[in-house]
């Protein structure tokens, strides 16, 4: 019995989670969403996270190269492969969780304070007695602009390691230009790419939807808000680093 | 970069009050505990997946050149050094700093900053510079203790995936995980603990607008902890760095 209560304790969460993601989806196909609120919420998520997504990830690049340089004499003794490794561990593993990271702490936790605050001044009660669902209104939009916007950067973001890791490899290194380029591509194929967008869709997913469950399920007051929002940022990036590491090893199996 | 500005000054009020942390002895330890036993299960399942993650990665370009014997010490120490920090760091930010900043934000809209100053007592030194500390140095220990467990984790993916014992998987890391590492890994801690500190007590001390302004100070505190991580990781790995390549110890 208690072993059952303590499932239901895990699973409950998960429930709500799906239920309000399937919602979501119901909305989308049924096309019962607005294209001027996905317009809107593309321009959040995407033109708004661009600027910190760009910096965050510059600084990415520039220490990923300087790091695998110290591994790389330490292996091989040998530094001319550098930007070929650095570059698959970006488009593999790092673009995609710190865009998602960092959406997640910034549009991920805005939604969870809005709906929580929203909750608190009773909204979304008013939304019940006027027979709509939040879920339609609020998180299908989102979802669509977050997959869109979480996919679209990925790949800005990797773009923008590249000139990062460019720079320090020939200011720190002594690359020339040339090569640089010749061995970035070594390499990567069009699987590392799949593997990207199937990982930044998935945290696309789950961060709307997380921060929608938390934000809804916000206790009374400025201290429900505050947990509500901690409790997003939280459950998402945990989320999202335990869906990288099943994803990484489905795609471990296919390469 | 205003707020920039403002941090630093106030970084420099909590050190001015340092010395006034003994009197406040009791609510730090209650904050420490508090913090720390909240932010115990975050830290693990992140140390583990981070370790997990970067050692199938790892594992996935070794396996072309048949390079699999020294996985071990090339994912602890590239753990270790450069991204288990990150990611972690990123993790706690959201848990132990968000935690705080939402803490003093209710207090803040709820005015109980107000009534304390009206009591004639100083609200940085009773409610800020015991947090501070709490959050800075659970943050410490607890990116320390999540570095470890990754190597952990990093060592049963390895077992459970690629057939790799533990047995070699641990024999390789003192090859590669050198002193100049742990100190870089031990820097990077604490630095980020400090920031982490900082960043969420001062959002949370300058929270306005009621039950709307706490979860934007939460949100604040989360992207820029994020950000100054980031920054501050690459003013780390440069600094030491050279500094190391001076002293030849590298």
């Amino acid at each position: 019995m208690i072993i059952l209560n303590i499932f239901a304790h895990f699973l409950e969460p998960l429930f709500e989670n799906l239920k309000i993601l399937f919602r979501s989806v119901w909305v989308l196909i049924t096309f019962k969403c607005s294209l001027k609120d996905i317009w809107e919420q593309c321009y959040e998520f995407g033109n708004k996270t661009i600027g910190i997504v760009a910096l965050c990830v510059t600084f990415m690049g520039i220490i990923l190269i300087t790091e695998y340089s110290y591994h790389m004499k330490l292996v091989i003794g040998n530094d001319s492969m550098i930007p070929a490794f650095a570059m698959i561990m970006l488009a593999r593993e790092l673009t995609p969780i710190v865009t998602a990271l960092l959406i997640t702490s910034k549009m991920g936790a805005s939604i969870a304070a809005e709906l929580s605050a929203m909750k608190n001044s009773e909204q979304i009660d008013a939304y019940r007695l006027l027979g709509l669902n939040i879920v339609d209104l609020y998180v299908a939009p989102r979802l669509v602009a977050s997959i869109f916007a979480n996919v679209s950067l990925c790949f800005v973001a990797l773009a923008i390691t590249v000139v990062g890791a460019w720079g320090s490899a020939v200011y720190f290194l002594n690359f020339s230009t040339g090569p640089f380029f010749h061995s970035l591509m070594v390499f990567l194929s069009p699987m590392d790419f799949i593997l990207m967008t199937v990982k930044a869709t998935c945290f696309a997913i789950v961060i709307p939807v997380i921060s929608a469950y938390c934000g809804l399920e916000a206790k009374h007051g400025a201290e429900g808000v505050g947990e509500a929002t901690t409790n997003a940022v939280v459950g998402n990036s945990i989320t999202i680093i335990i869906l990288d590491f099943i994803v990484t090893y489905g795609f471990t199996q296919l390469y | 970069m205003s707020t920039f500005f403002a941090q630093v000054k106030f970084f420099g009020e909590i050190l001015r009050r340092t010395p006034l942390l003994w009197r406040e002895r009791r609510e730090f330890t209650l904050q420490f505990a508090d913090v720390a036993i909240r932010s115990l299960s975050t830290t693990i399942t992140a140390g583990i997946f981070t370790g997990a993650v970067l050692a199938l990665q790892f594992h996935l370009q070794l396996k072309d050149f048949g390079a699999e014997s020294v996985l071990g010490g090339l994912n602890t120490s590239g753990t270790i050094r450069e991204v288990g920090p990150i990611l972690i760091a990123f993790m706690l930010a959201g848990k132990v700093g968000a935690y705080t900043s939402a803490e003093l934000g209710s207090m803040k809209v709820t005015d109980q900053i107000q009534a304390v100053r009206c009591l004639g007592i100083d609200p940085i030194t009773f409610f800020v510079v015991p947090r501070f500390f709490a959050v800075a140095i659970t943050a410490i220990l607890l990116l320390v203790f999540g570095l470890v467990i990754s190597v952990v984790g990093g060592m049963t993916a390895v077992w459970a995936i690629a057939d790799i014992h533990p047995d070699q998987y641990l024999l390789t890391i003192s090859r590669f995980a050198s002193y100049s590492s742990l100190i870089l890994a031990a820097s990077k801690s604490m630095i980020f603990g400090i920031l982490m500190g900082l960043i969420c007590c001062y959002n949370g001390f300058q929270t306005t607008g009621g039950t709307f302004g706490v979860g934007e100070s939460v949100r604040k505190t989360a992207v820029q902890s994020m950000v100054a991580i980031v920054i501050a990781d690459f003013g780390i790995t440069w600094v030491l760095e050279s500094i190391f390549r001076l002293a030849g110890i590298l």
